[in-house]
């Protein structure tokens, strides 16, 4: 590798890293609500976050394996994925009568905050891909150091945490509409 | 649709990924787009009422 690509290369998989962080930051906020205020999620609400996961785990391959054009389209994917189920959230609300799902954080609820959060990734990555320039090499044994594995050890954590949180509150089957109790606990 | 699987093959991507198998998990995120989108089209069946 040319050793002018080193620090582009590098600032890439910061920027991607960040990304992992900021869709980390997306799951700790709706656990708060849904942990602290007792919030049951939806199942719209559940596939947005399986929607912000996949774009978190296309910048967790940027981080792993290297920049790569298909974990960029990954993200993209993913990012108009959570912004499609967001949107149909949002038109379900949109008619003056027919309430809400949820809390509003400054006046916006999460289907709305996930709608925007899925243009601002599309933008993101837009950026992130106006700076590509070939494709980096893959992190080696005991290299990116403690924040690369705390970033990525804290973002795997909270997809097991969404994955038992689902067990408990849905069972192995569907979730109401509407949930209002963890189906597993009220056995 | 089960709800679960989507996290249940994300977190398979990621194990995949922090092993350092980047076929597998490519393949097991294909699974996942897949499963959501499986998933969404279950839960939308009532029409938006809406006039443009």
């Amino acid at each position: 590798m040319n050793t002018s690509q080193k620090p582009l290369a590098d600032l890439g998989r910061q920027l991607n890293l960040l990304g992992v962080l900021g869709v980390s930051l997306a799951l700790l906020i709706a656990f708060y609500y849904q942990l602290a205020l007792r919030e049951l999620p939806c199942p719209l609400c559940l596939l947005q976050r399986a929607g912000l996961i996949m774009v978190g785990l296309a910048f967790m391959l940027n981080v792993r394996f290297g920049e790569r054009g298909r974990h960029y389209a990954m993200a993209l994917i993913g990012a108009v994925v959570t912004g499609g189920i967001a949107l149909r959230q949002v038109l379900l609300h949109i008619v003056p009568g027919t309430g809400a799902y949820g809390s509003a954080v400054f006046g916006v609820h999460f289907y709305t905050l996930a709608w925007v959060s899925s243009v601002a990734t599309v933008l993101y990555v837009a950026v992130l891909l106006l700076r590509f320039r070939r494709e980096s090499a893959p992190l080696v044994a005991g290299q990116g150091g403690w924040t690369v594995r705390l970033a990525l050890g804290l973002f795997v954590a909270l997809i097991a945490a969404n994955l038992v949180s689902t067990l408990l509150e849905c069972g192995t089957g569907q979730c109401a509409d509407d949930p209002v109790v963890y189906e597993w606990l009220q056995r | 649709m089960f709800m679960f699987l989507p996290f249940l093959c994300a977190l398979l991507v990621a194990l995949a990924a922090l092993s350092g198998r980047e076929k597998p998990a490519l393949c097991l995120w294909v699974v996942l787009l897949a499963v959501a989108l499986a998933s969404f089209s279950y839960h939308v069946t009532s029409p938006l009422a809406l006039a443009f």
